[in-house]
């Protein structure tokens, strides 16, 4: 597919790099689809150049792309990763666009071509969303071969029923007269809802509890 | 002016995302009296642990903070996927790679008070634009955000309001709504036109990781 993927866009190479994917697919190094030389792949890794690539290193962290035109790294070591990619027919112009996943797992899709400046620029502004929206369609298929299914968090009733009183404006004190409660206990309750939920505040756990459908909406 | 901080670069730019919680806790706990998390005078919620993308309004000559907004892609954790979904139609969902969020839209009042013909503030007009600008560098399609009245009007004024999806929902005492807005040349032109920006708002020096990225 990444072959198809170079060929549309008139690209050399394409690379598809999993890091930080969810523990049931990942394996020790990141797994990785590429249309890089078997030669390269060896090389690449028997240098250990994925602790060194800065194009790795920039867009790891990142949400927007990593142009590599940008990379300035004078390490001997980057120039020579460079140098060697290129005899390799890789060249230097290239991306790196960081996929973010469901739950901020990050990965990896680079192409390279052989653009003039000029082209490069053209390409940039035409391709950058398709390549953006293709990156995330490859990490779904990969994702989706291995991803469990998260369950909504489970509720206790009275966590429930506290919280449904609190989205409808009654205050800690009313909840507890509600429910023949202490204050306290609602407070408890409240807050491990919200923990549950994963959430610093009660309206963002009210809102979180209304679209899993924990707690009716409110009008 | 506008910067670009990285999430995950927080901690080397302490004094301005410092100041950025402070302007948050002004804005949404004490002005609008929304329920949100306050330590210390500083507001801040699990999304800024998720590594988004600041967009920080500076004042060129003085680097001091003014005004700031987040985002965050929706193909991973936002706030409209796991707090505000209630807003979107059942089984509906925003998560495209083209589409990312902004959220927590503030500015310091103190550092802001010129504003352009069409009464839009100097801050809020560098913050959409370069919200915008940051949209087309990434080949985005869309921006998507969660907003209440006040925002609303602010958009309206800067010539770019939201469209809606889904349906409004009163949360806690706020009218909430979630829309997107199409990033493209005309929409910063138009967002443009009603700041009285005339070029782009970002620093000249550029993370390295988006210099290339900037258009011709």
């Amino acid at each position: 597919m990444l072959k198809a993927i170079v060929e549309e866009f008139d690209l050399t190479h394409a690379a598809f790099v999993g890091i930080r994917v969810p523990a049931q697919i990942g394996h020790q190094e990141p797994f990785s689809y590429l249309t890089y030389p078997d030669e390269w792949q060896n090389r690449y890794l028997s240098q250990g150049y994925l602790r060194v690539d800065p194009a790795i290193h920039l867009a790891l962290n990142s949400i927007l792309p990593v142009d590599w035109a940008s990379i300035h790294d004078e390490r001997p070591m980057v120039s020579r990763l460079f140098d060697e990619a290129s005899d390799f027919g890789i060249s230097k112009t290239g991306l790196t666009i960081p996929i973010r996943g469901f739950n901020g797992e990050t990965a990896l899709f680079t192409v390279t071509g052989d653009f003039t400046p000029g082209e490069w620029r053209d390409f940039k502004k035409e391709h950058l969303g398709d390549l953006q929206l293709l990156s995330y369609y490859i990490y779904q298929m990969i994702a989706r071969a291995g991803r469990l299914e998260s369950g909504a968090p489970r509720l206790s009733p009275r966590e429930v029923e506290c919280l449904k009183w609190s989205s409808a404006g009654k205050t800690y004190d009313d909840i507890a007269s509600i429910l023949s409660i202490s204050r306290r206990a609602v407070k408890l309750y409240l807050d491990t809802a919200r923990h549950k939920l994963n959430c610093l505040s009660i309206t963002h756990a009210v809102a979180r509890a209304i679209s899993l459908k924990i707690i009716p909406p409110v009008f | 002016m506008i910067k670009l901080i990285r999430g995950v670069d927080k901690n080397q730019y302490k004094p301005l995302i410092d100041a950025m919680y402070r302007n948050r806790a002004d804005v949404f706990a004490e002005r609008l009296g929304w329920d949100v998390h306050v330590e210390d005078g500083l507001e801040f919620d699990q999304f800024d642990q998720a590594n988004p993308l600041y967009i920080v309004s500076v004042d060129p000559h003085t680097g001091k903070y003014r005004g700031s907004t987040r985002l965050l892609p929706t193909t991973g954790p936002n706030m409209l996927r796991d707090v505000f979904s209630c807003l979107l139609d059942d089984g509906d969902e925003i998560a495209s790679a083209t589409i990312w969020e902004g959220t927590r839209f503030s500015v310091d009042p103190d550092q802001d008070s010129v504003r352009s013909r069409k009464g839009v503030s100097v801050v809020t007009g560098e913050l959409l634009c370069g919200a915008f600008e940051i949209g087309l560098m990434a080949g985005l399609s869309h921006i998507v955000a969660v907003y209440d009245a006040r925002m609303s009007r602010v958009f309206d004024r800067a010539d770019c309001q939201a469209e809606l999806i889904g349906r409004p929902q009163r949360i806690g005492k706020v009218m909430t709504y979630a829309g997107f807005f199409e990033v493209s040349e005309e929409t910063l032109m138009r967002v443009r036109a009603a700041a009285g920006v005339t070029e782009s708002v970002l620093e000249p020096d550029l993370p390295a990781a988006i210099s290339e990225l900037r258009a011709a």
